[in-house]
């Protein structure tokens, strides 16, 4: 007997499987009715499934599986994807494809039915080719942009994640002055100081004590950097002519910081002088 | 007649044309059946469908119809909506926010417009809005612009030639296993100055991204606190790249001349327990390597 067959629905279904993407499966409903108008169709039948990548023709197509199936006044469910064969990860990669249904081994249902989008979905496995407009941006589980979209470095250390910005704006200065030897009340000294005093400051993880070219950013933007404090330290290692107060742990007029006035200048590391913080 | 339509399905369809996205048609199938329970619809009708913001009835014309004609066989009939020639999906259409679909059948509009809402999960999107992104790998027009540890990328491909890689600022990754003075050679491939340095650094960390590291990688490895580099500088001062030329005791700082020097200028060093320093190129130091 020769059968039309009205397909009614991709649905997505899945597995209860622990994801990391989408399930890889596809719910297919459809409808089985003869071709002369006859009863409803009833009973077991043998649904094979391909998927094509053209409407006509073709030597190999790019996935098939058979499935048993209980029509029920023509009615039946399969999950494609979900018996011998998984569905290919790149199987769906932006193109059409056509899908091909052949009832009992013998009649194969003609033309292949394309398979186009849905408006929307709640979650996709996959983007391709359209805007990207999203709330958080990750890598592996790993948040890799600060919710102001500046890219994020991050380190773990004893199960301990530390993150900073790795180019920010002036966010702040500090309410007292410091020498070139930095500590914070908690103890870190040098570098670590600075970026723990300037994640108080600014309130954000990612914050850290500015570098020339972040200072020189903000001044582009306009950036309000001298009220109401006049000269800030800056981080700007390059040589030990200027070589952040031996790296904030020097007080002493031995060695130099970079600070910013109205332009990047050095001082004596036994100048007190405010932290500028950028994030 | 006035008639019901049970919309059984929106399903995508599409034409055979190259895309860059996914396809931008919706298969629909629809059930007509007469109010008044009679026999099943079979034949030709004309179906209008249009789509609009709002639930409710009002002015203006949608921001996207059609008129069809699809064969309904004992009530049931499918269309492909958004496939004729002139009169595709505006772009924008679907942005997020709920659409209504209304149907008119043989000049009978049917009440009420049937809200356009989401199927749980898609294999691939055109599109994202709003939501997180979390993500195994993110490219821009094809090209990847992120580390497998999400730190922005430089890739360069010359004229026939293969791209190459680099993270613009990373961490600290490693030092190399042996100290050199300023002229760098990479023992691979024999290349010199700063091709050198980076070949190494990608041995170092086994990371085709991976480089010589700048002061700013340094400083920022020690604000985060990164162990390995203070360990490592605790065995010799380690080489990095600052580009600038700084007169110092009359000599340049450039680099080493680009790490191609082993006399007559400084390089840049960083020393225990972190802080930058120059040494003579002739001293000899280990490579900080970043990614």
């Amino acid at each position: 007997m020769i059968r039309i067959s009205l397909s009614i629905a991709l649905l997505a279904a899945g597995s209860a499987l622990a994801q990391t993407s989408v399930p890889q499966q596809l719910a297919y409903e459809g409808r089985l009715a003869a071709v002369d108008g006859g009863g409803a169709i009833s009973g077991q039948h043998t649904i094979h499934f391909a998927i094509w990548p053209s409407l006509t023709g073709g030597t190999n197509d790019l996935w098939h599986d058979t499935f048993p199936v209980t029509v029920v006044n023509g009615l039946y469910s399969v999950e494609l994807g979900s018996g011998v064969v998984p569905l290919p990860p790149t199987l769906f990669d932006g193109t059409v494809r056509y899908l091909e249904l052949t009832i009992d081994g013998t009649d194969t249902l003609a033309p292949r039915q394309p398979i186009g989008s849905v408006p929307y979905s709640i979650l996709s496995g996959g983007v391709r080719g359209g805007p990207v407009n999203a709330t958080s941006y990750q890598l592996n589980g790993t948040t890799v942009l600060n919710s102001a979209g500046r890219t994020l470095l991050s380190y773990t250390d004893a199960g301990v994640t530390s993150t900073k910005t790795v180019a920010g704006l002036f966010c702040g200065a500090t309410a007292t002055q410091f020498s070139g030897l930095i500590t914070e009340p908690l103890g870190a000294t040098s570098y670590r100081a600075t970026k723990v005093i300037c994640e108080g400051v600014c309130k954000s993880p990612t914050a850290h004590m500015c570098t020339s070219s972040e200072m020189v950013s903000s001044a582009e933007l306009g950036i309000n950097t001298f009220s109401p404090v006049p000269v800030l330290w800056l981080t700007a290692s390059s040589s030990n002519t200027t070589d952040d107060c031996d790296g904030w742990t020097s007080g002493t007029s031995a060695h130099i910081g970079v600070t910013w006035g109205s332009s990047a200048a050095g001082e004596s590391c036994n100048t007190p002088n405010y932290v500028a913080c950028c994030d | 007649m006035r008639s019901t339509t049970l919309c059984a399905l929106l399903l995508a369809t599409g034409p055979a044309l190259a895309q860059t996205s996914v396809p931008p048609q919706l298969a629909y199938e629809g059930r007509l059946a007469a109010l008044d329970g009679g026999a099943p619809i079979t034949g030709t009708h004309s179906i209008k469908f249009a789509i609009w913001p709002s639930p409710t009835p009002g002015s203006g014309s949608p921001p996207w119809s059609d008129t069809l004609s699809p064969m309904v066989v004992n009530g049931l009939y499918s269309v492909t909506l958004g496939t004729t020639s002139g009169d595709p999906f505006p772009p924008t259409l679907f942005d997020g926010s709920v659409l209504y679909l209304e149907l008119t059948v043989d000049g009978d509009t049917l009440a009420p417009r049937q809200p356009i809402g989401s199927v749980p999960y898609a294999i691939l999107a055109g599109a994202v809005q709003g939501g997180p992104v979390n993500a195994t790998s993110y490219a821009l027009n094809g090209s990847p612009f992120a580390t497998a540890t999400g730190r922005t990328l430089l890739s360069y491909t010359p004229d026939g030639g293969t791209t190459s890689t680099k993270s613009v600022s990373g961490l600290f990754c490693g030092a190399s296993p042996s100290i050199t003075n300023g002229a760098l050679t990479d023992p691979v491939t024999g290349a010199k100055g700063y091709l050198a340095s980076k070949l190494i650094c990608q041995g170092v960390c086994k990371s085709q991204t991976a480089h010589m590291c700048s002061a700013p990688e340094l400083i920022g490895s020690m604000e985060l606190g990164v162990s390995a580099l203070q360990q490592a500088a605790t065995a010799a001062d380690l080489w990095y790249s600052a580009g600038v030329d700084i007169p110092y005791s009359g000599l340049p700082t450039n680099d080493c001349g680009g790490w191609t020097l082993s006399s007559g200028a400084w390089g840049p060093a960083w020393a225990s327990p972190g802080v930058a320093t120059l040494d003579l190129c002739g001293d000899t130091e280990l490579i900080a390597c970043c990614d």
